[in-house]
């Protein structure tokens, strides 16, 4: 088959999307399918939030299937659009109120917001087959669009070469995100701060809150425990997740979250907060990792936990491992195929 | 509102440059192209055809296959006629008329289009989903759950701002229509639903007394998810089976009423079209300014 993945170009960023539709092409293409990436730009800003969204409904897209995968890419308009959603424009969803959804009660805003949840109620409903990368994204669908769709995961980047330790103990406690309000990681930092064991972290990633985390970590007396190394190579981020005890992933409502699923397949267990969203998915209390309530405190006693008792580490980390070690991308492939039949 | 043009009185300018349809009611059978009339006014200039005089129709609106005959052999114009029964598309057909019209749903596989006998002309009612509902209320000052009871019709001055703000609704009579149209999650009786065709739990809830009704609705304000489907169907049945727009602009278009502008830009007016994206949005105006500079009349798409 022909089948073009249609996404959302963000110039000048590379996230988990952008791997999610590379690895997506990659997968068609191993399967024996032609596969491109169609992305058109999108503004995220109240009066042009819909341009691209229009300009998706008059691109010529010939091939036999079109696989959108978010906001506004599922405008596409194809017979046999098969969707692979993982977010929609969230601002004008779950993220009302929050500091960054620029959806206020003006009326300029409400219209704006009737026309974009109308529209994507319509958009959503043309598709032949509705997948999410998540529950929680097909919950959000189901609680505002009134639509269903089902669950379908895939492998996290570097699943290949993510294996667990062969011996020891874990050295560190490691939290790879990239830099940015919504993954919080200052949360990292404070519990690092309130734990009892003095044990080494690292805080990986990129991001525009790098200045004020290292500030952070100063003032909270960590600069001796805590390294932010920026951004890591593959290679190095591969070990990081290896060598580590746990893993901090507490971003505020994840879409999925592929941080969990890396640390899994290195046996790794997570530590995360009751609000983290598709992470919770994954993290269950206890038995692949410690949901915990978000304080500093909290966090902070939840990895002593683990430093201490290496054999519940090494327990939690094998179970969240034998969550994720079948997902497959010929897997994915054949369920977003499998419901667009020639 | 006169629905048929006198050609004997004086007409303006413009109306002259109109295209003229002319209606050939049978006795007992004008009601059911009325409601038509009004919409379809909007493109031309509506006459009897029995008093067209000496203006040359452009297009023929019949109520009854029996009166295609009174036509000459060949109609001076496209002819749509109003069909009631599977043996009357055939004759219909050989009687040259263009478009078939009807108000039974069995007929539309057949080629017929819909003319719902009770309908409402959805496009001047932008649908509403729950989530903004909920943000209306919220920059009104209302309730976070705001559940409502209409009787009869809706106040003209106000109510339907209501209806489009109400976490669901118990309604009966004439304002389920509005209702539906809205995207507002209905609650209404037994009678309502036979009456309109709704599909039970679908696209309303049906309840059987007015406590248990109150009740539906209240357990719907509370659940997102079932809201937001009734929601969505209840809209979708207004569009496809109780819209009167729909065969006014098919009457339109088929019997050559309204111009069918071609090209890209024509283009861009149907996906908005097919989006049901209002006249007057803020997204239809961002569209027309972006391609004004690419029309002749500096933005002449309806867009």
């Amino acid at each position: 088959m022909d089948v073009l993945v249609c996404a959302t170009q963000v110039p000048f960023m590379r996230g988990g999307l952008e791997m999610m539709v590379e690895n997506l092409v990659g997968a068609l293409r191993d399967a024996g399918h032609r596969a491109e990436a169609v992305e058109i730009p999108a503004a995220w800003d109240r009066d042009r939030l819909l341009d691209a969204a229009t300009a998706w409904r008059m691109v010529p897209l010939d091939a036999d299937v079109v696989i959108p995968v978010n906001f506004p890419a599922y405008y596409a308009r194809h017979p046999r659009k098969v969707l692979w959603l993982a977010h929609q424009h969230r601002a004008a969803y779950d993220g009302l109120g929050q500091p960054w959804s620029d959806l206020d009660l003006s009326e300029a805003s409400l219209e704006v917001h009737r026309q974009v949840v109308d529209w994507d109620t319509r958009v959503l409903g043309e598709c032949i087959s509705r997948f999410t990368i998540s529950g929680v994204v097909a919950q959000r669908m189901q609680q505002y669009n009134g639509l269903k769709a089902t669950p379908l995961y895939q492998p996290p980047p570097l699943a290949d070469q993510l294996k667990p330790r062969t011996a020891g103990v874990g050295s560190h406690i490691l939290c790879p995100t990239r830099l940015e309000a919504n993954k919080r990681p200052g949360l990292f930092l404070d519990a690092m701060a309130s734990m009892g064991e003095a044990v080494d972290g690292v805080l990986a990633g990129k991001g525009s809150l790098a200045d004020e985390l290292a500030a952070s970590a100063e003032r909270l007396g960590l600069a001796d425990r805590v390294s932010l190394p920026g951004f890591v190579p593959d290679d190095d981020l591969v070990e990081l997740f290896r060598q580590a005890t746990a893993v901090v992933y507490a971003p505020y409502d994840e879409d999925y979250g592929f941080v969990t699923l890396q640390a899994f397949l290195a046996g790794v267990p997570v530590v995360t907060t009751d609000d983290s969203g598709g992470v919770l998915e994954w993290v269950e209390h206890e038995v692949t990792g410690l949901v915990t309530d978000g304080t500093p405190g909290a966090m902070g006693a939840a990895l002593d936990r683990l430093v201490r008792d290496p054999d519940l580490a090494r327990r939690l980390g094998a179970a969240g491992r034998d969550r994720v070690k079948d997902l497959r991308w010929e897997h994915v492939v054949a369920t977003l195929l499998g419901g667009a039949p020639r | 509102m006169t629905v048929l043009d006198d050609p004997a009185a004086a007409g303006s300018a413009g109306d002259a440059e109109r295209p003229v349809l002319a209606l050939l009611a049978a006795p007992g059978t004008s009601g059911r192209a009325i409601p038509l009339l009004g919409l379809l006014g909007i493109h031309a200039r509506v006459v009897s055809w029995h008093r067209r005089g000496a203006l040359v129709p452009d297009g023929v609106l019949v109520t009854s296959v029996d009166s295609l005959r009174s036509l000459s052999t060949a109609p001076p114009a496209p002819v749509a006629v109003w069909v009631k029964h599977h043996d009357q598309i055939d004759r219909a057909t050989e009687d040259g008329a263009a478009l078939l019209l009807t108000a039974n749903p069995d007929l539309v596989a057949r080629g017929a289009v819909l003319v719902p006998p009770v309908a409402i002309e959805v496009d001047r009612w932008p649908a509403v989903a729950p989530l903004v509902r909920r943000r209306r209320r919220e920059a009104a000052g209302l309730p976070a759950v705001h559940v409502l009871r209409v009787e009869g019709g809706v106040e003209p001055l106000g109510g339907e701002r209501e209806l489009a703000m109400a976490s669901a609704a118990v309604v009966s009579g004439p304002a389920t229509l509005l209702a539906l149209a809205l995207g507002t999650p209905v609650v209404t009786s037994p009678e309502t639903v036979r009456r309109l065709g709704l599909r039970p739990g679908r696209d309303a809830e049906v309840a059987g007394g007015p406590d248990e009704a109150m009740e539906r609705a209240e357990a719907i304000a509370h659940d997102d998810a079932w809201a937001a489907a009734l929601s969505r169907h209840a809209r979708r049945r207004a569009e496809d089976h109780l819209d009167l727009g729909r065969p006014a602009r098919e009457v339109a278009r088929r019997l050559g009423l309204a111009p069918s502008p071609a090209g890209a830009v024509a283009r861009v007016d149907d996906r908005l079209a097919e989006l049901a994206t209002p006249a007057g949005s803020p997204t239809r105006a961002r569209v027309a300014d972006a391609l004004a500079v690419l029309t002749a009349d500096g933005g002449g798409s309806s867009a």
